[in-house]
């Protein structure tokens, strides 16, 4: 029973640690707004090596149209109906790059690992390390009567959805529209030519 | 091509021969009949993909297609090396990335130079040249060292200015090119050109199609294995700080391109030497400490790109690790112990050391993945590129292909 007790003791410990550490690291909720000459990054999902420097550069930048550079979703397809309960994985590849292919049963594994890990809940704030060379992708999800609900900022061609933001996309019950937006950066500033290119619009739907 | 310091003599030279074609440049006013005008330049295509920088050009040398060219000739010349030996390709193999696989370059009367060769891929870019030198930063000036040293001899051409241009001038392709690479002189078969045109040449030599790039820039979602994924992640983490001095789009420091508006120029010591724990390395091999005196620059070299770094074997400035692996050891150890004989000390604490080498912890799956996304930086298509390959050769066999 000591140790039983114990056990509760370092797990409930544990769990104060984790809840501090991810409101500290988020903080989101109880900043000031943001300035007005600055865009609004509240809420927004880092993963891989994205920093907020990079996606305040992108969404200060003036969009360029080039179909090559802009973002193909491979999944979800348009017009999918994706289950509720099981937060899915989003993929995509840059327009001239390679096509659309089925996934490697190693991939869908590594898939299924994503969405295992993600109910750890997601990553609101990205302690500042490397700076981003190379693209990264703004993943905006919307819905009609919700516009940029869920904003997942990337320098990952995937992503998988933590439990928490799927189930904020399918309470709407209304059809998902995502639109990736992606640009090139040197050092998290946009680069010479790099974007930030606008991808087609997918439209999806939530079962029940 | 590196050297500890581009001699006085040299650079006494260059700045005579800089004055002598400024006045060749004027000549030519004469009574007869006006010249045609030659045709534009045609300029230089980089062809880089999307959001890639592009080279910074010195002004008074713009690239084009035809001074590219006469540089990718007179970089496979063996008539630039003053016993006809050797060229710039001898140490500079594109099938290595440019490098020639060995601990130290081998010159062309057989002097081994004590730093290994650098690899020429993105050179262009670089803010200062050769392994050690902040003073040395542009390609032009660069490429007199190993045309000219003589600590050591690497081409062997000191005294023999004109015998190489005489050399120059009884080729029938170098007749038809040095006019379209510069038409505006009249002579242009002049060293000023012929540094030029190498320089030229070398910053159109660029790695940007690697498996890295395709994923990174390219945005190819198959590029990368989940190992090289992996390795990237750790890579970049703070845990192993690689990418503070091997960052950015060419994985080095000192970089600079034509959108830059400042220059960084970065130098470490990395612990791998620390004779008798005083912190010095090894005599001739000192790094900036040998342009500055100054105590602080011992060991300091530059952090070269990590490009095709599994072509460009052995490792370090010396060339003093045979493997990859051995490199992620003598960094995880926060520096190299070398246990006896005249370099034995304890690199990890060089007082000069830099504060980022502290030493790291990685199981040997992890290591296997870091270097696995190491080698996701080998640019394949750049290895057999025609356009930077042997012309002779490719005349030979009928043409670039």
């Amino acid at each position: 029973m000591k140790n039983i007790g114990r056990l509760v003791g370092i797990v409930s410990l544990a769990g104060v640690v984790f809840v501090g550490t991810s409101v500290g690291a988020c903080g989101g909720g109880t900043e000031n707004p943001p300035a007005t000459n600055e865009p609004d990054l509240t809420g927004v999902i880092y993963t891989g090596a994205a920093t907020d420097e990079a996606l305040e550069a992108l969404l200060l930048a003036a969009p360029k149209t080039d179909a090559a550079q802009g973002v193909v979703v491979d999944t979800p397809a348009a017009g999918a109906a994706l289950p509720k309960d099981v937060p899915p994985t989003i993929e995509w590849h840059v327009g001239g790059s390679s096509a659309a292919r089925e996934p490697s049963a190693g991939e869908r594994f590594v898939g299924a690992a994503k969405a295992l890990a993600s109910f750890w809940g997601p990553r609101e704030a990205w302690a500042h390390g490397a700076p981003v060379n190379g693209r990264a992708y703004l993943l905006v999800f919307s819905t009609p009567k919700s516009p940029e609900l869920v904003r997942v900022f990337t320098t990952e061609l995937s992503y998988t959805f933590d439990a928490a933001s799927w189930t904020k996309l399918a309470l709407t019950g209304e059809p998902v529209t995502l639109v990736v937006t992606n640009a090139i950066f040197e050092d998290n500033r946009v680069a010479q030519d790099g974007g930030p290119f606008t991808g087609k619009a997918v439209t999806f739907s939530i079962g029940p | 091509m590196k050297y500890p310091l581009l001699p006085p003599a040299v650079r006494g030279s260059f700045a005579a021969l800089l004055l002598l074609g400024t006045f060749a440049g004027c000549g030519g006013e004469g009574e007869g009949p006006p010249e045609p005008v030659p045709p534009a330049p045609v300029p230089w295509d980089f062809g880089l993909p999307a959001g890639y920088p592009k080279p910074k050009v010195p002004a008074d040398n713009p690239m084009s297609v035809d001074k590219v060219e006469l540089g990718r000739r007179l970089f496979y010349d063996k008539r630039l090396s003053g016993n006809e030996t050797q060229s710039c390709a001898s140490c500079h193999d594109q099938k290595l990335a440019f490098t020639d696989g060995r601990a130290g370059g081998l010159g062309s009367t057989g002097e081994v130079h004590p730093r290994s060769s650098m690899s020429i891929v993105n050179v262009g870019y670089w803010s200062t040249l050769t392994w050690a030198n902040p003073l040395i930063t542009e390609l032009e000036e660069q490429a007199l060292l190993p045309l000219f040293g003589e600590t050591p001899v690497e081409l062997g051409l000191a005294g023999k200015e004109d015998v190489l241009l005489e050399r120059l001038r009884k080729e029938a392709v170098y007749e038809a090119l040095f006019p379209k690479a510069f038409p505006d002189e009249a002579e242009p078969v002049r060293l000023e050109n012929v540094v030029r045109a190498i320089g030229a040449f070398q910053r159109s030599v660029i790695s940007y199609r690697s498996a890295w790039d395709r994923h990174n820039y390219g945005g190819d979602s198959k590029a990368l294995s989940e190992a090289q994924k992996r390795g990237k992640d750790l890579f970049f983490s703070e845990k192993l700080e690689c990418f503070h001095c091997h960052g950015g789009f060419n994985f080095s420091d000192s970089v600079e391109h034509d959108g830059t508006t400042f220059t960084e120029t970065m130098f470490h010591n990395t612990g791998l030497y620390n004779l008798g724990g005083t912190g010095a390395y090894p005599e001739g091999n000192r790094g900036v400490y040998e342009v500055t005196s100054v105590s602080t620059d011992m060991g300091r070299f530059r952090a070269p790109t990590l490009r095709n770094i599994t072509l460009t074997a052995p490792y370090m400035h010396d060339g003093s690790i045979a493997t990859l692996g051995e490199v992620l050891d003598h960094y995880a150890a926060g520096g190299r112990t070398i246990a006896d004989g005249p370099y034995a000390g304890v690199g990890s604490t060089n007082p000069y050391k830099s504060e980022l080498i502290n030493g790291f912890m990685l199981t040997e799956e992890e290591k296997a993945d870091v270097l696995a996304f190491l080698a996701s930086l080998t640019d394949e298509a750049l290895l057999t590129d025609p356009r930077f390959a042997d012309p002779w050769k490719q005349d030979s066999a009928g043409g670039m292909p």
